[in-house]
């Protein structure tokens, strides 16, 4: 659909104070705080399971999921992605814009940056004021 | 074109597929019946299509052993060779090869490389070399032969010209009329009703499916709503869409039926290959092959009845020599049987032959130290024999080519319990042994008791719920702690309990933590052993539609899916199972020497649960409850009578109802005990239900006794009659006034 191939669109979220882009291709939805199931002995970051529309989607805190504090569930929004079949919904504190951005300025993550970070990550984006970390919603969604 | 040639090629398989199935069926007849000339028709017809078909479609390996195998029939068939053992062997092989060529050429899209010259050779040799070959001048004048001028079966030209046109149309009657009429009228006397059924991908079918489970979860949501507000427009056009929605459910449902006998289909094979193999004589009976079941279940359950029925046939079943000196005759017998009960698919599998070897089995548990010599010694036969199902456990002394490869009766158990069934075992030694399997009808829907624990609510399946109990200081029952572990006498058996708020570390103000205040303990069965689940509430019984854990919660043993309510709420589904693994409880071996450390149950009498009622009279009157489906609470007014019995509506047929008595006081509603006897219904009407109490040494069950008691017996220190409900569902004789009133 892009005119120029070069071109990618990303919703822009927010976590705290740090911007996150996640490909919009890979979304399906964004909704609001939904009524959630908890799934007992469940891995932390998996904050239980909700239906959507007579589908079953299971809840990521992205929070959790990168090391950081518990989300606020009644709070956080939904980004909802397809992967092989199943939805999941990533938790995030904000959504943002849907922006283009050039795949040609993606860089890889920084070296510096902490494992569990750079594992969901696929680059950095310079945006005008300030870094743009970009999601791979597939490896948000695979627990290591 | 390369779209179109594929469709040829993935109708071909299709086709072929079925043509196979169907044709180990004839052959084996064709073993009893060699002169069964419709079965030689069928088989030279099979084996003349896939010929015709695989040159036009450049599969050249299948070609020459269909043709090959076709001369051979050919040859069968016009009287020029008598079907023999030894050939139908070959022609077995022929058909194997056929299905491993036509497999590979499914998954790869080509045939794989091969050499088929041994079988080739021999089927050459059985034409060469018989008798009347000089007669037939050549394999393609074969069919002309005059011996069978005159003759009605169907005839094939075995030309060229004419195969590659049976290839364009090979089901297609019409275009073959024009050719010869005689020829078309045969054609259409072997596919009756051909216009009547389609072919529908299975893909289709599980997407209608997926798409009525919503439906139905929707429908039942509405249907919570309507409830909440009571009345209003809604309420009729609700009550049809309910209808209607029931209906197509059904119907769908219907669909994605198959008759058990398909997943039977292959054994008579597997009994006639082992017989021959290892010298027995084995007859395979199979009962019910029109029971219908999901196509899903029936694939699953394929594989563990294929097991059983070879180990029947390998180990159970003993060498002709053996058996006339144990005073049975020398051929065995295996005997398959599948029926409906309550809601649930009952296969069973028998065989007359040795029977479990207790020795063999106590040797091996022994070798593997499983037990303790001092609870081997308390174990009753029952729980002894259940070790057949543990992990490696095979009681074969040799490991023969037909069984014995590993995989024991605990995969065969482990894929039972995981559709949701159960599987049960009876053997005597020197009679024989019998499994049966108990099965869901459908895997789509199932109905399940929702139980909750502090805030949290999760589903379990019913099939593997045997009994539900209340505990706490008011009613008889109290839970104790022996050695930290929790455990609950039922009926002077201990049973072991999982707090499910500890096992699955549900921190939650609002949860029981002390145990003395609890309130339920859902009591469950499975394959070895029983356990009770501890929970806080018991809500109701639904039918949910099971949906599967998504992939990363896969790792969660506890649970074996999840499913969405009617009030739209996600709830996990628990696996006992899982339950049971994670919280350490052991098999009957535990369970046992815990229970007979404290109780003298005396391991030989069988131990029987009775249901203990009021009717008619002051004696207490029992039924034994594996006879019972189910209890019902019917009006009085629902009973009709049709031809002078007393009937009730029950789901969707007719049931005659028992022992209607006038003389008790007519009251609105009364309990309706329904009687299962081999698949007849039927219900017994009572005054009041009082107890289930375990009963030990029942004599007579089902007895041919004329008698409405069968028995009487002491049952909680008060005389109790056995009602012989054997009676009532067998014979369906007219009682019209109480059966018991005054016995």
């Amino acid at each position: 659909m892009h005119k120029n191939a070069a071109k990618i669109q990303i919703l822009t979220v927010f976590l705290g104070g740090q911007v996150f882009g996640i490909p919009t291709h890979s979304i399906q939805d964004v909704i609001r705080p939904v009524q959630m199931t908890q799934v007992p002995l469940a891995p932390e970051h998996i904050k239980g399971v909700s239906n959507l529309r007579g589908r079953i989607m299971t809840v990521i805190d992205l929070r959790e999921r990168i090391n950081e504090k518990p989300a606020d569930t009644q709070k956080s929004m939904n980004v909802v992605v397809e992967q092989k079949g199943e939805i999941y919904s990533i938790l995030v504190d904000r959504v943002g814009d849907v922006i283009d951005i050039e795949d040609s300025k993606i860089e890889p993550p920084p070296e510096s940056l902490n494992a569990m970070w750079r594992n969901v990550l696929d680059g950095v984006y310079q945006a005008d004021q300030k870094l743009i970390l970009i999601l791979n919603a597939v490896n948000v969604i695979e627990s290591a | 074109m390369n779209n179109e040639m594929h469709d040829i090629i993935v109708e071909f398989l299709a086709e072929t597929n079925e043509s196979l199935n169907e044709l180990d069926h004839s052959l084996l007849s064709l073993e009893q019946n060699p002169n069964d000339q419709q079965l030689i028709s069928s088989i030279f017809r099979v084996l003349h299509t896939i010929k015709g078909t695989c040159g036009f479609l450049g599969l050249a390996r299948l070609e020459k052993i269909a043709h090959k195998g076709e001369d051979v029939m050919g040859l069968v068939r016009d009287g020029g060779l008598a079907m023999t053992s030894q050939h139908a062997t070959v022609i077995f092989e022929a058909f194997d090869t056929i299905k491993t060529i036509v497999v590979s050429v499914e998954d790869q899209g080509c045939e794989p490389d091969g050499d088929d010259s041994v079988l080739l050779k021999k089927l050459e040799d059985i034409y060469n070399l018989a008798p009347q070959n000089a007669v037939v001048s050549s394999p393609n004048d074969g069919v002309e032969n005059p011996i069978l001028v005159g003759d009605d079966s169907p005839e094939f030209h075995d030309d060229a010209a004419f195969s590659d046109e049976d290839v364009i149309i090979t089901d297609e009657s019409a275009t073959v009329e024009e050719k010869d009429e005689n020829r078309a009228q045969a054609f259409t006397d072997l596919k009756p009703g051909s216009n009547k059924s389609l072919r529908v991908s299975v893909d289709v079918l599980e997407d209608l499916m997926t798409m009525i489970s919503e439906l139905v979860l929707t429908r039942n949501q509405l249907l919570q709503i309507q409830r909440q507000n009571q009345g209003g427009a809604y309420s009729s056009p609700l009550q049809r869409l309910n209808h209607v929605v029931s209906d197509l459910q059904e119907g769908v449902m219907k669909t994605r039926m198959q008759p058990v006998g398909n997943a039977w289909s292959k054994l008579p094979r597997i009994v006639r290959d082992i017989s021959t193999n290892l010298g027995k004589n084995i007859e395979l009976e199979m009962h019910g092959q029109e029971t219908e079941l999901d196509r899903e279940i029936l694939e699953m359950i394929k594989d563990p009845l294929t097991h059983m029925v070879r180990n029947s046939a390998d180990h159970g079943i003993e060498m002709p020599e053996q058996r006339p000196s144990a005073g049975k005759p020398e051929t065995g017998k295996i005997i398959l049987n599948a029926y409906h009960q309550g809601g649930h698919i009952i296969i069973e599998i028998s065989d007359d032959g040795r029977g479990l070897s207790m020795e063999k089995i106590k040797d091996k548990m022994h070798k593997r130290n499983l037990v303790k010599e001092e609870e081997l010694a308390k174990m009753s036969v029952q729980q002894i024999q259940q070790y057949i199902f543990h992990a490696g456990f095979s009681t074969a002394e040799q490991v023969t080519s037909v069984s014995g490869r590993g995989v024991g009766m605990d995969v065969v158990r482990s894929n039972i319990e995981k559709i949701g069934g159960n599987i049960d075992l009876s053997s005597k030694e020197g009679e024989g042994t019998k499994f049966t399997i108990k099965i869901p009808l459908t895997l789509a829907i199932v109905s399940a008791l929702i139980v909750g624990v502090g805030t949290h609510r999760f589903a379990i399946p019913q099939l593997s719920i045997s009994e539900l109990v209340m505990v706490g200081q008011t009613s008889g029952n109290t839970i104790e702690n022996i050695n930290d572990a929790k455990v609950m006498r039922l009926r002077d058996k201990l049973l072991p309990l999982v707090t499910l708020s500890e096992l699955l570390k549900i921190e939650d103000p609002k949860s029981v933590s002390d145990v003395r205040d609890a309130k339920y303990v859902i009591v469950i069965r499975t394959g070895t052993s029983d356990f009770g689940i501890i929970v806080d509430n018991v809500f109701d019984l639904e039918e949910i539609v099971i949906k599967p854990l998504s992939s990363n919660l896969k790792d969660l043993p506890v649970f074996s899916g999840n499913t969405i309510l009617g009030d739209g709420c996600v709830i996990m589904i628990l696996d006992p199972n899982g339950i049971m693994n994670l919280a350490g409880i052991q098999t009957a071996s535990d369970a046992q020497a815990l229970s007979s450390a404290t109780t003298t149950a005396s391991p030989e009498d069988e131990e029987e649960l009775m249901l203990l009622f009021h009717a008619g009279d002051s004696t207490v009157k029992a039924i034994p409850v594996d006879q019972i489906s189910r209890l019902e609470e019917i009006r009085m007014c629902q009973i009709e009578r049709s031809n002078n019995q007393p009937v009730i509506q029950y789901s969707g047929q007719l049931m005659p109802v028992f022992n209607i008595d006038q003389d008790t006081p007519q009251r609105e509603t009364r309990p309706l005990i329904i009687l299962n006897n081999a698949g007849l219904n039927a219900g017994f009407l009572v005054d009041r239900i009082l107890d289930v109490a375990e009963y030990r040494g029942l004599t007579k069950r089902g007895s041919d006794s004329s008698d409405a008691i069968c028995e009487s017996v002491i049952i909680n220190g008060r005389a109790t009659d056995v009602v012989n409900t054997h009676k009532l569902t067998s014979c369906g004789i007219k009682i019209e006034k109480g059966v018991l009133g005054h016995a």
